[in-house]
C-alpha cells in the first residue's frame, strides 16, 4: 500500500508517531494502516487547536504546532526545570 | 504543476473554529502591543490559512463556513480574506473600508509574494499597506468584498 507524505514540524511529528505507536502496540496481530492512523490523529490536533496546516515554501501542504501548543509545552519545559532545580537545591 | 491534496485528511468544523480562535488571539495580541509589526504577524496568519485553503480550492467555502458560524445576520462577503477578518478583527476597528483594503493587500500578494518572503518584508518592499492595495485596485479593479 502506498504511504502518503505527510509533512510536519519535528512537534507534530513525534505526537502523530506516538499515536501510531499506541495504535499499533494495543492491537493483536490485526493491521493497523498506518497513513489512517496519522491522518485521523492530525485531524484531532487541528480541531484542539494544536496543529495549524499551511503552505511551505515548495508549494507541499504541511503541518505544524500551534502558537497554543508552543506554550503549552514551553511551560511544561519551564516546570519541569523548576522542579529539577529544586531537587538539585 | 500537479498538486499533491490533502483531501484524506478532511478540515473538521472544530478545525475550522480553532483556526478563527487562533486568529482572534492573534488579533488581541496585536492590539494590545506597540509593537508596529504585529498588524503584520494577524494578517500574515490570515494569508497562510486562506493560502492553503485556496491550494485546496476550498477557500470559498470554508470562509462561507466561518461566516455560518458568526452571530448573525452577517454582511454577505465573497472574499475568503475579508470573509476571515470579518470573523476574526473587531468590527468596531476594521470597518467595511479597512477590511476592504486589507483583503486587496493579501490577494496582492497572494499573486505576487514569493513563497520564501515574509508578508511585512513584501509589504514594505512594495511602499507599505496602503500602496500594496491600490496596486491591486490598479491591477485588477476593485472588486466587492
Amino acid at each position: 500500500m502506498p504511504t502518503t507524505n505527510f509533512h510536519m514540524d519535528k512537534i507534530i511529528r513525534e505526537l502523530v508517531e506516538e499515536s501510531w505507536e499506541w495504535d499499533r502496540l494495543g492491537r493483536t496481530g490485526d493491521f493497523v494502516d498506518k497513513n489512517r492512523v496519522f491522518s485521523e490523529t492530525l485531524v484531532e490536533l487541528e480541531s484542539e487547536g494544536d496543529a495549524m496546516r499551511f503552505l511551505d515554501s515548495r508549494g507541499r501542504i504541511c503541518w505544524k504546532a500551534t502558537p497554543q501548543l508552543r506554550d503549552y509545552l514551553s511551560d511544561l519545559r519551564t516546570d519541569a526545570l523548576e522542579d529539577f532545580w529544586q531537587e538539585d537545591a | 504543476m500537479l498538486q499533491q491534496r490533502t483531501a484524506d485528511v478532511p478540515f473538521s468544523l472544530e478545525a475550522l473554529k480553532a483556526s478563527l480562535e487562533r486568529l482572534q488571539t492573534e488579533w488581541d495580541k496585536c492590539q494590545s502591543s506597540r509593537d508596529r509589526d504585529g498588524i503584520y504577524r494577524y494578517l500574515e496568519s490570515v494569508f497562510k490559512l486562506v493560502e492553503w485553503w485556496a491550494y485546496e480550492r476550498k477557500a470559498k467555502e470554508y470562509a462561507r463556513q466561518a461566516l455560518q458560524l458568526q452571530r448573525q445576520p452577517v454582511p454577505k462577503i465573497a472574499d475568503p480574506f475579508a470573509a476571515i477578518i470579518f470573523c476574526t478583527a473587531n468590527p468596531e476597528k476594521v470597518d467595511f473600508k479597512v477590511r476592504s483594503k486589507w483583503a486587496r493587500l493579501l490577494r496582492y500578494a497572494k499573486v505576487f509574494k514569493d513563497p520564501d518572503e515574509s508578508l511585512s518584508d513584501f509589504v514594505r518592499r512594495r511602499g507599505g499597506i496602503n500602496k500594496c492595495a491600490a496596486r491591486y485596485a490598479r491591477y485588477f479593479g476593485k472588486s466587492v468584498t
